[in-house]
């Protein structure tokens, strides 16, 4: 779904922003460019410059040096049209308080100059038409959070911008939520999402920047990203007497052991779990110490957050 | 009207009357209040009227109003005090008496002394004319016009208690829930709509405007038929003055929303503004008790302006051009702070 016949060949286009609060230089030189259609996720912790960035794609705030382009036109002058194409939704809104759902949308769709067949539509697409005629103010935060991603879609935007939209959600709103944006994708809309939750961005995105202070600090497919960081897989282990370290360095694809509790219990960092696995059991089993704890899983993003910047993404 | 600013409007119309606690604040409440301060101040009919009575007193006269303490028919009781001249002319200012006679000791005649404005005193003067030519013995009656300012306390009252809901209406209505709606972050939301950001403003003014009005409205039709208070001067000049007061509040309004992120920040500054303003201005009491170098900063005061002007289309019968400085001096300070206030403003 491309709106425009632009030379642009992208939906979204930012080159080297900076932007800067008093004292807080909220973002320093990030570039990234999303296509038409794609869902990229832009991950950091709190405070890593993620809702600056986002309120810059947005227009609400300009940067003070570097360019964005929303299908390759600039935010100046043309702000009417540009929030045209533009739906947005953010962490946490509120509506008002004694307006049922169904005239909050009716509200908004007149902004839009969409109206009745539109609401209902709108309304279905985020499950909430037994909520139809409740006052927002008796929603459930989940709830709320499909209304104001109601609002975002009411005029077919071609590019949304969902700043932390599952922050603080139950697990199952979440996924209510994920499988509204899932459709969505089908239809071809772009996405720009800020989480600090990878799942989300694995779940949902194609491509992932990962920012912090500012800066991005990696990006790539979730694939991309894991590879550049070795590819590696875990196997964190507990055991009842103590094992040498010098055991563990022989094993086959060892590439590092951390511990927590010196020679008792640690998390080994190895290339195959497959390969290792059967030679960490035959080891112990050898040295009569029986294994209290077992667990397996590949890298994941917290993980690899923690070996880009040495601090875990909810911190 | 474009469909957006009716939506705007009629939202916030429901939002107002689906809380029957704001509607309660709103309308009720200020009739009561004026209610109870109008009947606190007033006096009502079975109640004695008081009458100042300054010495010498003749035993005849005497005697005559040692009749009159109890009532009869419909002519209420009275109580007369003696006091002199000075101490008669206070009682006056502060209600404590309608009016008070004095008795010439050469011929014994009469003299009333009272402000013809003044409704219950006119109606004393007459009862008493009448008791005291009925039973005729003396040389008559004269009446004494005296003009004193403030005349029944709840004429000087009322005006004020309609500036006052008109600052609160603005000040609570357009800045408190801007507020609100930035920490909702629902401004935002709306400002990342092509939603026309006039249009908006211009809704929350107009909403408060007929807010406002039915307000006024409703406490002036209480205190017409209630307190049978009249307004004297010009229709014009009301509406002159209505508008121009509202606009200079909803501008003050706006300009202390324009940052504000918090509450407790929204509920100070608000109070920064109206609370001197309610005890300054003259609304419960006049402010000419305040000490003379004050009252020409207590006059700049938008609250004061509004007040003054609204008590003298009421009360002293004035015009549009007697107005026309206030009105022109309110709406262009609205105008200023509104575009200070736009300069400022944050939509997020």
């Amino acid at each position: 779904m491309n709106p425009t016949t632009s030379d642009s060949p992208y939906a979204v286009d930012v080159q080297d922003v900076h932007k800067r609060f008093k004292s807080v230089q909220a973002v320093a030189g990030v570039s990234l460019s999303i296509r038409p259609g794609e869902f990229i996720a832009v991950l950091g912790p709190n405070g890593a410059g993620k809702t600056t960035l986002v309120s810059m794609i947005e227009g609400i705030h300009a940067p003070d040096s570097g360019s964005i382009t929303i299908f390759g036109k600039k935010w100046k002058k043309r702000e009417k049209e540009l929030r045209s194409l533009l739906g947005v939704a953010l962490q946490e809104t509120r509506f008002f308080d004694r307006a049922t759902v169904f005239e909050t949308l009716d509200l908004f769709a007149s902004f839009y100059h969409h109206d009745g067949p539109r609401i209902s539509e709108i309304i279905r697409l985020i499950d909430l038409e037994d909520k139809k005629n409740t006052y927002t103010m008796n929603l459930s935060h989940g709830q709320r959070q499909k209304l104001a991603l109601g609002i975002a879609l009411i005029h077919k935007p071609p590019l949304l911008i969902l700043d932390e939209p599952t922050t603080g959600l139950d697990p199952r709103s979440r996924r209510e939520l994920w499988e509204i944006l899932l459709d969505l994708k089908k239809q071809g809309s772009t996405l720009v999402l800020t989480t600090h939750y990878m799942e989300e961005a694995e779940y949902l995105c194609d491509r992932i920047y990962i920012l912090d202070h500012g800066r991005i600090i990696a990006r790539g497919t979730l694939d991309e990203l894991l590879q550049a960081q070795g590819m590696a897989e875990w196997i964190s282990f507990a055991v009842d007497s103590p094992i040498r370290e010098a055991r563990l360095n022989d094993l086959p694809g060892f590439l590092a052991v951390d511990w927590q509790i010196p020679g008792k219990r640690g998390c080994l960092k190895v290339q195959r779990i497959l390969s290792t696995l059967p030679a960490l059991q035959e080891m112990t089993a050898n040295a009569g110490v029986t294994l209290t704890e077992l667990e397996c899983r590949r890298m994941d993003l917290d993980d690899l957050f923690t070996s880009l910047t040495g601090r875990t993404l909810n911190e | 009207m474009s469909r957006s600013l009716r939506k705007l409007i009629s939202l916030q119309f429901k939002e107002f009357y689906r809380e029957p606690e704001v509607l309660f604040w709103a309308l009720i409440f200020p009739i009561l209040l004026a209610w109870l301060l109008g009947i606190s101040f007033k006096g009502s009919g079975t109640q004695p009227h008081h009458v100042g009575i300054i010495p010498p007193v003749s035993p005849e006269l005497s005697a005559r109003i040692e009749q009159l303490k109890n009532p009869q028919g419909d002519r209420p009781p009275f109580r007369f005090q003696r006091i002199d001249a000075p101490a008669a002319a206070l009682g006056l200012k502060r209600g404590e008496i309608s009016l008070y006679i004095r008795e010439n000791p050469a011929d014994l005649s009469l003299e009333f002394s009272f402000d013809p404005a003044n409704v219950t005193a006119r109606l004393d003067s007459l009862l008493l004319e009448k008791e005291f030519i009925r039973k005729e013995s003396a040389s008559g009656v004269r009446f004494i016009p005296l003009t004193i300012q403030g005349t029944r306390y709840i004429d000087f009252l009322i005006p004020g208690l309609l500036a006052m809901g008109i600052m609160n209406s603005a000040l609570w209505g357009i800045g408190w829930s801007l507020v609100e709606l930035r920490i909702k972050k629902l401004l935002r939301i709306m400002a990342a709509s092509p939603m026309d950001k006039r249009t908006f403003l211009l809704s929350r003014f107009t909403t408060r405007l007929i807010l406002s009005g039915v307000e006024f409205l409703l406490i002036y039709l209480f205190a017409r038929f209630y307190f049978q208070l009249p307004i004297q001067g010009s229709l014009v000049a009301l509406l002159l003055i209505f508008a121009s007061g509202n606009l200079a509040f909803a501008g003050i309004a706006f300009l202390l929303a324009s940052r504000t992120q918090s509450n407790q920040v929204a509920s100070g500054l608000i109070n920064a503004v109206n609370m001197p303003m309610m005890l300054l201005s003259g609304i419960f009491f006049s402010y000419r008790n305040f000490p003379g170098w004050s009252q020409p900063l207590i006059r700049l005061l938008p609250l004061t302006r509004l007040t003054d002007s609204l008590r003298a289309i009421f009360n002293e019968g004035a015009g549009v051009a007697a107005v026309l400085p206030s009105f022109l001096v309110l709406t262009a300070l609205g105008f200023l702070f509104f575009f200070i206030g736009l300069r400022l403003f944050k939509w997020y």
